[in-house]
């Protein structure tokens, strides 16, 4: 998930190598419980230049920000309905004017808060209709402000103008061809093209501005290239980063939906997944991704193979 | 490593966006080159490179509406949108470079203009690094020579093995500021010391941030913060990072420190900053602003460090500083302070022993955060025996004088701890602290002899994958005059953890706290804290985690989730979440303490891979716990399945019930009556289909029906109003491609609407609408496209009488036209007329054109006209839209 996506060397074989993690199981300043998704904010803090890591750590319905260094800014959220309460906080981007979009799942809403986590706006209810939402999960953000939520129980992608305004629609049920089975993510490339997590079909979906397909790529499986319910998907100028929560891996592709590597497997380890989710890129190639079931977020680099 | 600065210029920064955007390149190529002659007398060239990647957008856009008669809900005005991107990123002459910078600007006849621009530029090139913008000064290596304000302007860094060096100069936007202080056992306010730079601060309470608005209010103008929730003991700290401002003159900051390793053990450092205000304009802004006088403000310290293995190591600093406080004045006294400080630390075999002596004199002052403490003198010694890596012991004596907002206090410390860590053992711990204070630490510093003392006892235990911990202690304060009284707080902690496990996780905390004050006076709190994760396999999960606490004086406050994830069978799964909590709610007159249950539950099952069957039920109700009656729910019940028979058909049919009630607030004191209650049900039922590859089908019908009733009547015995609301929708829609150049959409709608204010009545609404329309288009060329439109709708409305029928019909016609992929027109035009009963026309017109002047360069236009008699307005709308990209 991300919003201007970031810069990442010129083309080769890109993989993984671990960097750090952060947190482990608890509910103290730092730890996590079931983080499900994790964001690299384009720019940091105003006052001192640090700390765009921000981690929705949903079990404890609270969202945690961290420096660039790792070490624990602050958080804010709490179990709750009220503006600034999360109930299951699972997707979290952030835009250019320090504002937080994060999609509070059990209470079917998108909340827009400051940087220091006071509730700004928050739209969305449960149901079908328009504006309404159902399990929302993954959250993305394109280059004007436009909002798009990954709607999964309603099988579709929805976009928001900055104020919350439902201005599109993309899917419904079935598969490929711009259908969707409970899609748990979406991601936004600088050209405005919307990559899906479409969970069920085990498939990632590509469809332009205007929500049309243009190629989709995966199948079920565990070899390369194929996904066992993709749960997470970010993208940057070359490549496109896949959650693989269901084989516990990331896998890569190019934009045109190439293969390119998997990384990981399933373990406590370091490197090592357990129902990896969330997932972002930062703007000098680092990847984040929250890794769930490890109650932590692993930060690893993107080493270009020439 | 790359450590990026992140920068937002104020908008009175001293430079404006127009010269930032000019200057931006200029600063690069300029320090690129600085940057080449400096790091090439330390570092060897690298002959990699890359060429400079530089992106970026210009985003102009305006719109312009306006508005003759009276159209409800438009907003005529101006308003105007400009946003500039920039990126710069690359390798040039072995440097590497990363900048951005983004700025935007609103501005509109109906709302504040807004201006904001961020910047964050950073050069590197072997060791030596550049930042420009705004940043933190981090010369923070020392304690009297340091500076930690936010600044902007340019930083340049390097470190060369034996040799670095920081160099900074900048005009600062703000100060930065922390003060920590106890509670009083009061909510506040607390006085942070100055004016506060709004949004700035961050407040935390015993380590844990507190949040604005919920926990507490600040008063940015007088500074100070006041609790809202409940009063601040004594034993609790409050932790305030902020903002301020301190001069309206000029000022600029400059700042040198070199340090050098002439050997291994040794270190040296030199520092130097220049803090002061610039007279230029001074004597206006001090005749006609400020009280207070531009003053300049030196600083010069030295430093080292050495380091001869067990037999000694220390580190020293000393520092000079000296103020001019009225630059406007000749011949000004100065103020030269001194200060200095010393630790030295031995070990003779398993003993250790420390000393540390500091002074700081009483006109000496940092350039950084104003220190607290002024004209101190804080020495001390410490002993440490570490006969093995199984027991340690250490204690420490500590003597402090010091003079604090104008009051003199002395302060005696003592303290010990005790180790045993044997392996496989549990590891033992016990800790001393005394404490003696000449006065209260919290303002107005009354006089006391207190004597604070801490006892803790602590057991850790390792074992293989659980960590157990344990410590209890006591903490007295005894305050021995002006009157004898003593405070004792007992705490007992537990913790129990897991790591490493795979397909298990667990964190278990429990803390008892037992608090005696004086007078007789006690409160008791409970906490528990406990998470469970479980994944046994990939077919199951459980989570849970539960936070409980029992405070004596609050009351009990608990939240339980549960949640879980199963698919027993390929072709069914299953999960949900269920939220219990418990809490004081306000019920408007009285407060009282409820159960608040919410979750969702959600079976699926897919006995084919073409057939989808889904229950999804969400509670939310709240129980009343003096009464278990439930005073509120709110639940709703969907089902819902997919069948995709063939390959280009898609049936789908969902039903959502929601049931809701309220109790009636007024109805006191057991709120069991009933205030207002809601029964709806929504169904969709849909047809997707695609017979031919030229045709599309889609049919959607829609139902909303809703029953409710409300009190009207709270005497005996109460009346109830009932209402309903139906809507009843039919949608289909037919899309054809005959040919590459023909195709034809259908579309019919047929929607009824009723509702009224008893359970049967329609007499609020009862209204039919029913439209159809049609569209053909037509592809001469791949440049042109034309079609025509053409809707009829009837509507109807039952309420009236006679009833009233309205036709209305409504031509239309638009093309497009398409050079390639640079230019593209579009263009409609409709026009409607009532065909019966008064007169009711509107005609729209939209025009729309965007044009790519290249692949960087797009541009966007509309213009939009819409004309309406009864009721009668006419609006115009143009806009624009202009993206320059690099």
């Amino acid at each position: 998930m991300g919003t201007v996506p970031p810069v990442t060397e010129e083309a080769g074989t890109p993989s993984l190598v671990f960097v750090r993690e952060y947190g482990f199981p608890g509910n103290g300043d730092g730890q996590f419980y079931l983080p499900q998704d994790v964001y690299v904010s384009v720019m940091g803090d105003i006052s001192t230049g640090l700390g765009n890591i921000f981690v929705c750590d949903t079990g404890n319905n609270r969202i945690e920000r961290f420096d660039d260094n790792g070490s624990f800014s602050y958080q804010f959220g709490r179990f709750g309905a009220d503006p600034g309460k999360f109930n299951s906080p699972v997707g979290i981007a952030v835009d250019f004017n320090y504002y937080i979009y994060a999609v509070d799942q059990e209470n079917s809403r998108i909340q827009k808060l400051d940087i220091r986590g006071n509730p700004v706006a928050s739209w969305g209810a449960y149901g079908s209709g328009s504006g309404q939402l159902m399990n929302p999960r993954g959250i993305a953000l394109d280059t004007f402000g436009n909002i798009y939520v990954a709607d999964a129980g309603n099988d579709r992608i929805q976009k928001f103008d900055s104020s919350g305004y439902p201005i599109g629609s993309y899917g419904g049920f079935g598969r490929g061809n711009g259908f969707f089975d409970n899609p748990q993510d979406v991601a936004v490339d600088r050209d405005k093209n919307l990559y899906v997590a479409d969970t069920n079909n085990n498939l990632v979906q590509k469809l332009d501005e205007l929500g049309r397909p243009l190629l989709s790529f995966g199948s079920t499986g565990n070899n390369n290239g194929e996904f066992y319910r993709p749960g997470g998907i970010t993208v940057d100028d070359h490549y496109v980063y896949v959650s693989d929560s269901g084989n516990n891996r990331i896998e890569i592709f190019s934009r045109q939906g190439k293969f390119l590597s998997a990384n990981g497997k399933k373990g406590v380890g370091p490197g090592d997944l357990n129902n990896p989710t969330g997932i972002s890129v930062g703007r000098t190639g680092e990847l984040y991704v929250a890794d769930t079931n490890n109650h932590r977020i692993q930060k690893f680099k993107v080493v270009i193979n020439r | 490593m790359w450590r990026i600065p992140i920068i937002t210029a104020s908008k009175n920064s001293k430079l404006s966006s127009i010269d930032r955007r000019v200057l931006i390149p200029l600063l690069i190529l300029t320090v690129l080159f600085a940057l080449n002659n400096i790091a090439a007398a330390f570092d060897a060239p690298s002959p990699e490179s890359s060429p400079l990647l530089i992106k970026g957008s210009r985003i102009f856009t305006f719109i312009s509406r306006s508005l003759e008669g009276s159209k409800e809900g438009y907003l005529p005005g101006n308003f105007r949108d400009e946003s500039l991107r920039l990126t710069i990123a690359g390798k040039v002459s072995d440097t590497d470079i990363n900048a951005n910078f983004f700025e935007t600007s609103s501005m509109g006849s109906t709302q504040i203009s807004s201006n904001e621009e961020k910047i964050s530029i950073l050069l590197k090139r072997g060791s030596t690094e550049a930042y420009f913008g705004d940043f933190t000064a981090n010369l923070d290596d020392t304690e009297f020579s340091k500076l930690d304000k936010v600044l902007s302007g340019i930083k340049l860094e390097g470190d060369y093995g034996r040799v670095s060096f920081k160099a900074l100069a900048s005009t600062p936007q703000g100060e930065s500021k922390e003060i920590r202080m106890y509670g009083d056992g009061t909510q506040g306010p607390y006085y942070l010391g100055f004016k506060t730079v709004i949004d700035s601060e961050r407040v935390y309470l015993n380590g844990a941030l507190q949040k604005r608005g919920s926990d507490y209010d600040i008063d940015y103008d007088a500074g100070t913060v006041t609790f809202k929730n409940r009063t601040i003991q004594k034993t609790e700290i409050i932790n305030v990072y902020y903002d301020y401002r301190t001069t309206t003159y000029q000022h600029s900051t400059y700042a040198l420190r070199a340090t050098a390793l002439p050997r291994p053990e040794l270190k040296l450092g030199l520092s130097f900053i220049d803090d002061s205000d610039q007279l230029n304009n001074a004597q206006n802004i001090y005749a006609s602003a400020s009280n207070e006088s531009p003053r300049s403000h030196y600083i010069l310290g030295a430093d080292g460090r050495i380091d001869l293995g067990d037999l000694l190591t220390g580190k020293g600093e000393i520092a000079y500083s000296e103020i001019n406080p009225d630059l406007l004045l000749a011949n000004q006294p100065k103020q030269v302070g001194k200060a200095g400080n010393i630790e030295l630390s031995s070990k003779l075999g398993p003993i250790t022993i420390g000393s540390r002596y500091k002074r700081i004199g009483p006109a000496f002052e940092s350039a950084s955060t104003a220190l607290p403490k002024q004209d101190l003198l804080d020495q001390g010694v410490s002993l440490t025996y570490l006969p093995n890596d199984i027991f340690s012991a250490s204690g420490d004596y500590g003597y402090a004088r010091f003079t604090q907002d104008g009051v003199r206090f002395e302060n005696i410390s003592r303290s010990g701890k005790l180790a045993v860590t044997p392996t496989r053992l549990p590891s033992l711990g016990y800790l001393f602290d005394e404490y003696e204070q000449s006065n209260d630490p919290i303002p107005p510093y009354a006089p006391v002899s207190r004597l604070i003392t801490k006892n803790y006892y602590s057991l850790n235990h390792n074992l293989g994958k659980f960590i157990f911990s344990a410590r209890t202690g006591q903490e007295t304060w005894l305050d021995r005059s002006p009157s004898r009284e003593s405070t004792i707080y007992r705490t007992n902690d537990l913790g129990l953890s897991t790591s490493g496990f795979e397909n298990f996780a667990t964190s278990l905390n429990l803390e008892l706290k037992d608090s005696e004050f004086p007078g007789d006076q006690r409160s008791t709190t409970k906490t528990i804290n406990y998470d469970l994760s479980a994944t046994p396999s990939s077919q199951y999960s459980a989570f849970g985690s539960f936070n409980y606490t029992e405070d004596s004086r609050d009351g009990i406050t608990n939240v339980t989730d549960l949640a879980y994830k199963a698919s027993p069978l390929k072709i069914f799964n299953t999960d949900g979440k269920l939220t219990i909590s418990s809490l004081k709610e306000s019920f408007g007159i009285t407060n009282e303490s409820v159960i608040k249950d919410s979750g969702s539950f959600k079976l699926e099952f897919r006995p084919l891979p073409a057939l989808r069957a889904r229950y999804y039920f969400k509670p939310n109700f709240t129980v009343l716990s003096r009464t278990q009656m439930i005073t509120y729910n709110n639940e709703t019940h969907q089902y819902d399945i997919n069948l995709i028979p063939l390959n280009n058909l898609v049936l789908g049919a969902s039903t959502i019930r929601s049931l809701s009630f309220a109790a009636d607030k007024t109805d006191l004191p057991d709120y069991r009556r009933r205030g207002q209650s809601l029964d709806g049900i929504s169904s969709t039922y849909s047809i997707k289909a695609a017979p031919w590859n030229f045709m599309s089908i889609e049919f959607d019908q829609i139902v909303n029906d809703a029953r409710g009733s409300s009190l009207i009547t709270t005497s005996t015995p109460e009346a109830y109003q009932g209402n309903n609301s139906l809507a009843r929708e039919f949608d289909g829609s037919i899309r054809t491609s005959l040919s590459e150049r023909f195709a034809i959409d259908l579309a019919y709608s047929n929607k009824i609407t009723k509702s009224g204010t008893t359970d049967s009545a329609n007499d609020q609404a009862d209204t039919q609408l029913l439209t159809g329309s049609f569209k053909g288009i037509f592809n001469p060329n791949d440049s042109w496209s034309f079609s025509l439109l053409y809707s009829f709708s009837k509507s109807v409305d039952f309420t009236l009488s006679p009833v009233q029928e309205t036709y209305f019909s409504a031509p239309g016609a638009g093309f497009i036209y398409r050079y390639f992929d640079r230019l593209r027109v579009e263009g409609d035009y409709t026009f409607s007329r009532a065909v019966s009963g008064p007169i009711q026309d509107k005609s729209f017109l939209s025009l729309r054109g965007k044009y790519d002047l290249s692949d960087f360069i797009h541009v966007s236009l509309r213009y939009d006209r819409e004309i309406s008699s009864n009721p009668d307005y006419k609006t115009t709308d143009i806009s624009g839209y202009v993206e320059i990209n690099l």
